[in-house]
């Protein structure tokens, strides 16, 4: 799994190019993911990645940017 | 015929200590709630409103939103619930179009308004306490309550539900769900949402505590997972996007809610797959499919999934065809009759005379929703209309066309629903400006949806924007839909 990875599943999900022209923007803040876009999001992570995060794992405030979220996923490779 | 507020009085006389309401970090006794709906009601009456006008109650699962509601029915007034996210622009259109008497808040709010506004915690310091009688208490055919719900005019209809309309459905939700036994009920949906209204009455009318979860925790799946783990819920009432969403943690089971017993779902489709998980996860409990609109009472009708049902429909029913309260016409529509029948939409005489016709002597509710027998069942097939269900939350597609046709920027707009595996999922805008992009198409969105955002609930502001030059047209000249439709199914 390398970044370019991580931001296109991002692409794919927010359906907005803005992912990658601006990686360290909020997602939460801007819309572009909600309660269930979260829920999503975690099922893609472990259906391209093979990388399960338990949802109790996931706390918002560290999994709000493309770059944190290609961060928090480096780390659990 | 069952009273409400007598049935909770009752409780509250016999049990004052047992807890009535809690969330995360608040709770309220069957005493306290008794008692500081006294208090509101006193506050209340000596407004001298109009016998009837409606209060809006305005704030966030709380308990003293609870004791608002109460508060108000024991004065006289059916009270309208405005969920704290909505939008003031859309506050102010409910206030002025049900002409309520009193703004009340649980909640800080900021916003000019032609009527009295006050805090609920305000209320209950300059009330003198003194105890409303009971032949104040709404009753029969007053309205005990008003759901505004979206509406295809752009303007939110009003459903105003009477005492016995509710006394009826909480006596059928008594009759056919286990609901007699000691237990918790959970409280998912906001009380905008007329769901809560399924699990709010039942509760306090038996004796049960409550517990709400707030939009806090949903938006923190960790705070809500600890919340439902400590919950201790017996009867599970919320929309099946709900449980969906939480069948995503894979340790979400019978193991972390061992009370867990009952699932009524309603608001919108159950999909077989979400039952036959549930089934494998909660192996004690029961799940119940209930079938009815905000405009009959919350739910007419229901099914039991079981097995066999699962196995041998690829949809499930939502009423066996012998239930005398739902039917089909001729073009395939439903309609609803009985006692749950409500008494329509608020100020809307000409909505109501078309949407509720008496026929042969009964007053009926066309829904809107086709469906079709087989097998002895009745199943949802779809709408009449541009009717639609987004997470359990009721749509009208043309409002939300007709707010965003009324951005200073937009010249046209067509919104589409986006199906996968033939549930909605989102919602997409095609606009069409008045000049040309200027910023790049994320900042305009970003501006749009600020702009939209002080008319519409979060939930009916579409996800994706795309931008164009002229909507395309159909042979006949109208909007191609269809077309779109396709382009948007993933």
């Amino acid at each position: 799994m390398d970044k370019q990875q991580v931001l296109e599943m991002l692409v794919e999900l927010c359906e907005d190019e803005i992912i990658v022209e601006n990686p360290d923007i909020d997602l939460f803040e801007e819309g572009l993911l909600d309660s269930f876009g979260t829920i999503n999001l975690l099922v893609e992570i472990e259906n391209r990645f093979s990388i399960s995060v338990p949802i109790t794992d996931f706390n918002r405030e560290e999994w709000n940017t493309p770059n944190r979220i290609a961060g928090k996923l480096a780390e659990r490779q | 015929m069952l009273r409400i507020l007598a049935a909770i009085e009752r409780v509250a006389t016999q049990q004052p200590q047992r807890t009535a309401y809690q969330t995360h970090n608040a709770s309220l006794t069957y005493g306290e709630l008794w008692h500081l709906s006294d208090c509101v009601a006193d506050y209340m009456m000596k407004l001298n409103l109009r016998r009837q006008q409606p209060i809006v109650v305005y704030g966030h699962m709380s308990p003293l939103q609870i004791v608002a509601f109460l508060g108000a029915v024991k004065a006289g007034h059916p009270y309208v619930p405005v969920d704290s996210s909505t939008p003031t622009e859309r506050l102010q259109l409910i206030l002025e179009a049900s002409k309520a008497g009193l703004l009340c808040t649980t909640e800080p709010l900021y916003m000019l308004t032609n009527i009295p506004v006050m805090a609920v915690s305000d209320m209950l310091e300059s009330s003198s306490s003194e105890t409303p009688p009971s032949t104040a208490w709404v009753q029969n055919e007053e309205i005990h309550y008003i759901i505004y719900t979206s509406g295809s005019t752009g303007q939110p209809k009003g459903v105003q539900i009477t005492a016995n309309n509710l006394a009826h459905f909480v006596t059928w939700m008594q009759e056919h769900f286990p609901l007699q036994k000691d237990g918790v009920f959970l409280n998912q949906a906001p009380y905008s949402f007329d769901l809560s209204v399924m699990d709010l009455y039942p509760a306090l009318v038996g004796g049960h505590t409550l517990y709400a979860i707030t939009q806090q925790e949903i938006a923190n799946p960790k705070a809500l997972f600890d919340s439902l783990a400590t919950s201790n819920t017996r009867v599970w009432t919320s929309t099946p996007s709900f449980a969906k969403m939480c069948l995503m943690n894979k340790e979400w089971n019978q193991e972390l809610m061992p009370a867990l017993d009952t699932f009524l779902f309603c608001g919108e489709v159950l999909p077989l797959a979400v039952s036959n998980e549930l089934m494998q996860r909660f192996p004690q409990a029961t799940i119940f499919n209930l079938y009815g609109p905000t405009e009959t009472t919350v739910a007419v009708s229901y099914v039991e999934v079981t097995k066999e049902l699962v196995e041998r429909f690829e949809q499930l029913p939502i009423a066996p065809i012998t239930d005398p309260s739902v039917s089909l016409v001729e073009d395939g529509e439903i309609v609803i009759s009985g006692p749950t029948v409500s008494a329509g939409y608020l100020g809307a005489p000409e909505l109501t005379a078309k949407a509720f016709p008496t026929v042969a002597g009964n007053r009926i509710y066309q829904t809107g929703d086709m469906g079709y027998e087989q097998d002895g069942y009745l199943f949802f097939s779809g709408r009449k209309d541009f009717q639609v269900k987004l997470h359990g939350y009721r749509l009208e597609i043309e409002e939300i066309e007709k707010q965003i046709s009324n951005l200073p920027p937009v010249s046209s707009c067509v919104v589409i629903p986006v199906y996968k595996e033939k549930e909605i999922i989102s919602l997409s805008a095609y606009l069409v400006l008045r000049e040309p992009l200027k910023d790049s198409a994320f900042k305009t969105t970003k501006q749009l949806k600020g702009l939209l955002s002080e008319y519409l609930p979060a939930y009916m502001i579409p996800k994706t924007f795309k931008y164009m030059d002229a909507l395309p047209l159909n042979p006949n000249g109208k909007v191609d839909r269809k077309g779109l439709a396709v382009m948007e199914t993933v």
